[in-house]
């Protein structure tokens, strides 16, 4: 073999992941966690990932009474022998050494090397074999550490269940972000419907460096439509939106106020009084009732709705607050939800807007929740329709979620949308693309749902505890996740990749761009035609 | 490995021999082979780790005889029955052995070298080849000596280094070697050490 050997496997288990000691010439300093090694056994080879690098005295007493190495003969003898270098590794696939077992690809590890297998960098060839080529399921999101090797993620497999995206705020999320939505769009593999709190995504992303990158909307133009919450926010940024979304009072249903229980503060009290409104006035009318003849109602009134006066003022002064959004009308001159469904539906992608919102918790959870959970019911009802023989299955929706621990904390999570989603997996076809900087904040259930996850550097102990939540290995992972780069470095894991990898992720750039091409449309079909017969055929 | 095809003298004669270490006297006194030296004596190669001169008979012993001249020379010139009265040996572990064709092999000779046979200095290209292996450094970290035969041994791979193209690699090398078979026992690992410095 003409790689560069690194050591021996010394010992260690399949648990706890395998000990290998350093060949005195290699350098420890050249190796890092995170960076994948080849174990060469005697049928096969195990492609193991570098989880601690350790130094070893084969004498206690050197500890002790340090050799003389400011001589360097001493330092140099010393250096590997009485004194050595030591790898934890973790095997995470065995290749097959023999030509039978090569189509199968990569397996799983069920087993360990013997003692004394050499070690070796991995090749260009072992990472390719692992990752597969770029194709028409997979792009490439980026390259090991120290490697020229491209990484790709399975795009297909990545939507079929839902998706995290942590970091701390800075590392790189959006454009991540945007790379597996770009992907996904060109790849044709899911309609993807962003709730853009931050308005990053459609038209252009502005990173804290000054630095411009293009949103969705300047890469894929018909492919993807902008909505907007707030026209002139989107105008002074120099989108033209194709749809500026209002929600009617007769939208909003008592639970969309259970969950915003927090973020107006609304007691549970106050939470049943809005039940209790449904119930008397309709569930789409109770808002409008009370927005409009809420004050000034008799106490003989409120006593047969069954509430107590302090009760009903307290909630009629917090939902003032909803007056106060100007999206919120009395009654929507263009319904949202149908035109979104349209657009949903024909495979087009949506990016949501929220304009000047972009703080504002009540409209993200009321917008967010409203839509979904409209989307959501129409795609069960397409999916069981489609089930009992009628019409054919909606294409997969992702749908993309910023500042998703909003939305998913464990005080709301079982009641919104997003919960259900997360907790049905593909059973209707929807999931979710959780974006956030606080995993911590995300309830534990829908973490663990997250088949796929690309981390980037997180510091708080807790956020790294929730990221890695119900991963094998987390020990191990957990020290290769603090240790990653601030920006443009992720641990990638899950169910669209085969192993977990660290990667430096690729730019997001011209270049990416031009690699992109013309959209596949979702759900099959051709792409759409570049030009339309009128340009190509003018009168 | 070549042990040298020209004949060159011999610098002694087997007068004791065991499987392990045999002794040799020297042709002349005062002159035995250098501490660490390679010889081959019979089918037995050597490592030197022990000399002495001391008198013929165990009866006379030497007694001092300098009193008033100005220089050791001197005693000798005066005393020319010295030269005859005194004998130098030398003592060599036995450390491998040579096949009859030129070759050695780091074993142990089937037998020990006949006594009255010649002893010779290996060559500086036997020395090299020898030392290629490292199955040797066993042998002498056994030696009988302790701290003198570890003394035998730097001074083998110093001496063996100067036939080396890299003579501090080859050095590094035998400390890399000598590492983990002294683990426990740092002080004699740095002794060691020490003793063979470049």
């Amino acid at each position: 073999m003409t790689q560069e050997r690194l050591g021996l496997v010394v010992g260690g288990s399949l648990t706890r992941g395998l000990e290998i000691k350093l060949d005195p010439g290699v350098s420890i300093e050249n190796m890092a966690v995170g960076r994948y090694i080849v174990l060469q056994g005697e049928r096969r080879r195990f492609l193991a990932m570098v989880t601690d690098v350790s130094l070893g005295a084969m004498d206690p007493a050197l500890a002790l009474a340090p050799p003389e190495v400011s001589d360097p003969f001493f330092a140099e003898v010393m250096r590997g022998t009485a004194t050595y270098g030591k790898l934890q590794v973790m095997p995470m696939l065995a290749i097959g050494g023999d030509v039978a077992a090569l189509p199968a690809g990569p397996q799983p590890v069920k087993t360990v090397p013997a003692h004394f297998a050499e070690a070796y960098a991995a090749s260009q060839a072992d990472m390719e074999l692992v990752f597969g080529p770029e194709d028409e399921r997979r792009m490439v999101i980026g390259s090991p550490l120290d490697m020229e090797v491209k990484v790709c993620l399975d795009l297909e497999r990545l939507a079929e269940r839902s998706t995290g995206v942590f970091g701390k705020t800075g590392t790189g999320k959006t454009y991540l972000t945007l790379l597996l939505l770009a992907g996904l769009i060109q790849k044709g593999k899911a309609v993807n419907l962003v709730f853009d709190m931050h308005n990053d995504y459609g038209w252009q992303v502005s990173a804290e460096h000054g630095r411009r990158a293009k949103g969705l909307k300047q890469l894929f133009s018909s492919q993807v439509a902008v909505f907007t919450l707030d026209e002139e926010s989107s105008r002074r940024r120099g989108i033209s939106p194709d749809f500026v979304v209002e929600l009617g009072y007769d939208e909003i249903e008592p639970e969309d106020m259970a969950l915003l229980a927090e973020a107006l503060n609304l007691t549970p009290l106050a939470v049943d009084a809005v039940y209790a409104l449904a119930r008397r006035f309709g569930r789409s009318r109770w808002l409008k009732w009370l927005l409009e003849e809420g004050e000034g109602q008799t106490p003989e009134t409120l006593a047969s709705l069954n509430i107590a006066e302090g009760t009903f003022q307290a909630l009629t002064r917090r939902l003032e607050r909803l007056r106060r959004l100007p999206f919120l009308v009395e009654k929507a001159a263009r319904p949202a939800l149908p035109e979104l469904l349209q657009y949903l539906e024909s495979g087009r992608h949506v990016v949501l807007e929220f304009g000047r919102y972009d703080r504002d918790d009540v409209a993200h959870i009321l917008v967010a929740n409203v839509l979904a959970r409209r989307i959501h019911d129409r795609w069960r009802a397409r999916c069981e329709a489609a089930r009992g023989g009628g019409g054919s299955e909606p294409p997969i929706l992702v749908l993309t979620l910023e500042e998703a621990h909003k939305l998913l904390s464990p005080q709301v999570a079982r009641q919104t949308i997003f919960g259900t989603i997360a907790r049905e997996m593909r059973k209707f076809r929807v999931t979710l693309l959780v974006v956030d900087q606080r995993p911590s904040g995300i309830d534990g259930e829908i973490m663990s749902q997250l088949a796929t996850r690309l981390l980037c550097l997180l510091d708080s102990e807790e956020d790294i505890e929730a990221a890695l939540a119900g991963v094998p290995g987390k020990g191990e992972l957990r020290t290769v996740l603090s240790r990653l780069e601030s920006r443009q470095q992720a641990l990638l894991l899950g169910h669209a990749l085969p192993v977990p990898v660290v990667v430096r992720t690729r730019d997001y750039d011209e270049e990416f761009y031009r690699s992109l091409g013309p959209a596949r449309r979702a759900g099959g079909g051709p792409p759409e035609p570049e030009v339309t017969i009128e340009e190509l055929f003018p009168e | 490995m070549a042990l040298g095809t020209a004949r060159p003298s011999p610098i002694g004669e087997v007068v004791a021999a065991e499987t392990a270490r045999f002794t040799a006297e020297c042709y002349e006194v005062h002159c035995p082979p250098p501490l660490g030296s390679l010889v081959r004596a019979g089918e037995a190669l050597g490592v030197v780790f022990r000399a002495e001169t001391a008198g013929l008979e165990p009866g006379r012993v030497p007694i001092a005889r300098g009193r008033g001249y100005a220089r050791e020379e001197d005693v000798y010139r005066e005393n020319p029955q010295l030269a005859k009265l005194l004998r130098t040996t030398f003592e060599s572990l036995a450390v491998g052995s040579w096949d009859g064709q030129g070759l050695a092999i780091p074993r142990l000779p089937p037998a020990p070298p006949r006594l009255h046979g010649f002893v010779y200095l290996c060559p500086p290209e036997a020395v090299r080849a020898f030392t290629a292996s490292w199955d040797f450094l066993d042998r002498l970290l056994a030696g009988p000596l302790g701290e003198a035969s570890d003394q035998a041994l730097a001074a083998c791979l110093r001496a063996a280094s100067a036939t080396h193209p890299d003579s501090r690699a080859f050095l590094v090398a035998a400390g890399k070697e000598l590492a983990p078979r002294l683990r426990g026992d740092l002080p004699r690992l740095t002794a060691l050490l020490r003793g063979m410095r470049p």
